[in-house]
């Protein structure tokens, strides 16, 4: 059975809190915000900014669901839904947890359109992927609880750091340094690596 | 301090390192994604132009097979390749059951190689592959059970860890419960 | 047609948008402020079994050869993910009830409704079941155990057979499958 949307709500459900407080305390408009406007009022070139700043994070949180090769495919689909349905965000500043959200649940449907059997064994790379170093660490990061093998894939894989995670995703800092640290150290056990 | 390198990048912590280097080709290259702005029209056309440029390619293949093959027939004389209906025959020697009592034993099925003379110099390459040996697929009886991968095992492991905790826990109500 | 269409797909986004920074009920119980008791707790079991996971542990139960593999099966068939955090102390008392009002509060919430529970003097034995229904299917579960010396939190989204998974407590001898120890790797550390 793929995995529900609802594994990827415990991420969100942490996430609420962080916008709201931030969104009531600042008065500075993010240039997220700023953005989103734009292209409601039909900036094609503002979503291509805004795609360049959040296609990392939608990828990664795709890619630590799904084999890599159809991650691509995948995060296009996000982008395009959300550039469909921009104006039903209702708080521009939630753009990163909305997307992530979208991606999250694009994943679902990926899974429940692919065959069970094909998706396992892309996932653990069993068959007919070659036994690259990189696809084992995937796969170990892969067997990891979701919100540890998200937050090490935006941070391994794409590079964004603990705070730049906290931000694009909605998660505040002291849960992206739970799940880094935590997965982290879930990890080193399962690739054998000593601290 | 590692911590820091694995928070914010500062610092230094080889091991983590080593994890972002073999995992950087796994992540996103902006130039592999097409900004989806005339949206439909683009993923429409990108999906349309993939089965296009499939249909061309196979059409291509198609043609390249045909002229190989009227260029090369007249040429071949009766000598060289036999008909494809004879090539799989097997040797005299040999039969199915005498191979499937070898399991691992290919079956090797020779063609007899036409003589250098014959054969035209651009049209080697169509030659070779006519008579190069065909293994035949015997069957060989089911495998036995492959065991579990450890994968597979971890998971069991930890899911019988915490069914079993969970167990426990919800026991300790049942047997309060008077009459149970 | 062509209206409709765009009109369920408008509605379907419209949903997806208010879902993100909406509070949305599910059974899932947040653990991370457990800091608290893990800074106490003399060992940790921490056990989080959803998605491909429990995909893959749910294959080689039905495989395994064993009666009570198949009932656990039974009574699992629903599951989509089960988390156990398990505190142990050195000594008794040494954690704050306030340490676990956090997962208290969360069961609070709409949704939750306390099935059972137990209170013994013994071991200073608290025990609450709680389980969250959506329509008429069960969609979680929660357990929350103090004792003198331990606490235990589980949290069980989707539906399971609570009585028979009850009545399997002390069957649970289920062959325990051994993965080839690879020389190379590290001992987890505790």
């Amino acid at each position: 059975m793929p995995e529900s949307g609802m594994t990827g709500n415990i991420l969100l459900f942490a996430g609420s809190e962080s916008v709201g407080t931030t969104t009531a305390a600042s008065e500075v408009v993010k240039p997220e915000t700023a953005l989103v406007e734009r292209i409601t009022a039909g900036d094609e070139r503002a979503f291509g900014e805004l795609y360049k700043i959040y296609a990392p994070m939608v990828h990664g949180i795709i890619l630590a669901r799904v084999p890599h090769e159809e991650a691509d495919d995948i995060a296009q689909e996000v982008f395009l839904a959300a550039y469909r349905n921009l104006k039903t965000l209702r708080e521009a500043a939630a753009i990163g947890p909305w997307l992530g959200s979208i991606a999250r649940n694009r994943v679902v449907e990926f899974y429940r359109r692919s065959r069970p059997t094909e998706e396992l064994t892309d996932h653990f790379s069993r068959s007919d992927s070659p036994r690259t170093e990189a696809n084992e660490i995937m796969a170990a990061i892969h067997s990891l609880p979701i919100a540890y093998a998200e937050t090490l894939v935006l941070r391994l894989v794409e590079g964004m750091t603990g705070p730049e995670i906290a931000e694009q995703t909605g998660l505040t800092p002291e849960s992206v340094r739970v799940n880094l640290h935590r997965g982290m150290k879930l990890l080193r056990q399962k690739l054998g690596i000593t601290e | 301090m590692k911590e820091d390198y694995l928070w914010d990048k500062t610092g230094t912590d080889p091991a983590i390192e080593k994890l972002e280097n073999a995992l950087s080709a796994f992540r996103f290259d902006e130039s592999s994604l097409q900004i989806p702005v005339s949206a439909s029209a683009q993923v429409e056309g990108r999906r349309y132009f993939k089965f296009l440029s499939f249909g061309f390619a196979a059409a291509a293949c198609a043609c390249v097979a045909i002229i190989s093959w009227a260029l090369w027939a007249p040429i071949a004389g009766p000598d060289t390749v036999p008909a494809p209906e004879q090539a799989f025959t097997l040797p005299a020697e040999e039969t199915l059951d005498s191979v499937e009592n070898k399991p691992n034993m290919p079956v090797t099925v020779g063609v007899k190689a036409p003589s250098p003379s014959r054969t035209a110099g651009h049209y080697k390459k169509a030659v070779k592959k006519a008579v190069r040996p065909v293994t035949a697929k015997v069957k060989k009886p089911a495998p036995a059970a492959q065991p579990f991968t450890k994968e597979e095992i971890y998971a069991y492991n930890q899911l019988m860890l915490a069914l079993s905790i969970t167990s426990d826990k919800l026991n300790l109500v049942k047997e309060k419960i008077p009459g149970e | 047609m062509t209206s409709f269409i765009k009109y369920l797909s408008a509605i379907t986004l419209l949903f997806l948008a208010a879902a993100t920074p909406a509070m949305a009920q599910d059974a899932h119980l947040r653990f991370e402020r457990l800091n608290q008791l893990e800074s106490k707790a003399r060992d940790i079991v921490e056990v989080n079994i959803d998605g491909k996971l429990l995909e893959l542990a749910k294959r080689v139960m039905v495989k395994v050869d064993d009666p009570n593999a198949k009932k656990v099966g039974q009574a699992i068939s629903g599951l989509r993910g089960i988390y156990v955090r398990v505190y142990n102390f050195e000594k008794e008392n040494e954690y704050d009830m306030t340490d676990i009002d956090d997962i208290r509060n969360q069961l609070q919430s709409p949704g939750w409704e306390r099935l059972a529970n137990v209170r013994s003097k013994k071991n200073n034995q608290k025990v609450d079941i709680y389980t969250m229904f959506t329509g008429d299917t069960m969609s979680g579960v929660a357990v929350v155990v103090s004792e003198s010396k331990t606490v235990a939190f589980i949290n069980v989204i989707g539906p399971i057979d609570i009585d028979l998974l009850a009545e399997m407590s002390g069957k649970m001898n289920i062959p325990r499958l051994e993965i080839e120890r690879d020389p190379s790797t590290a001992k987890p550390k505790n």
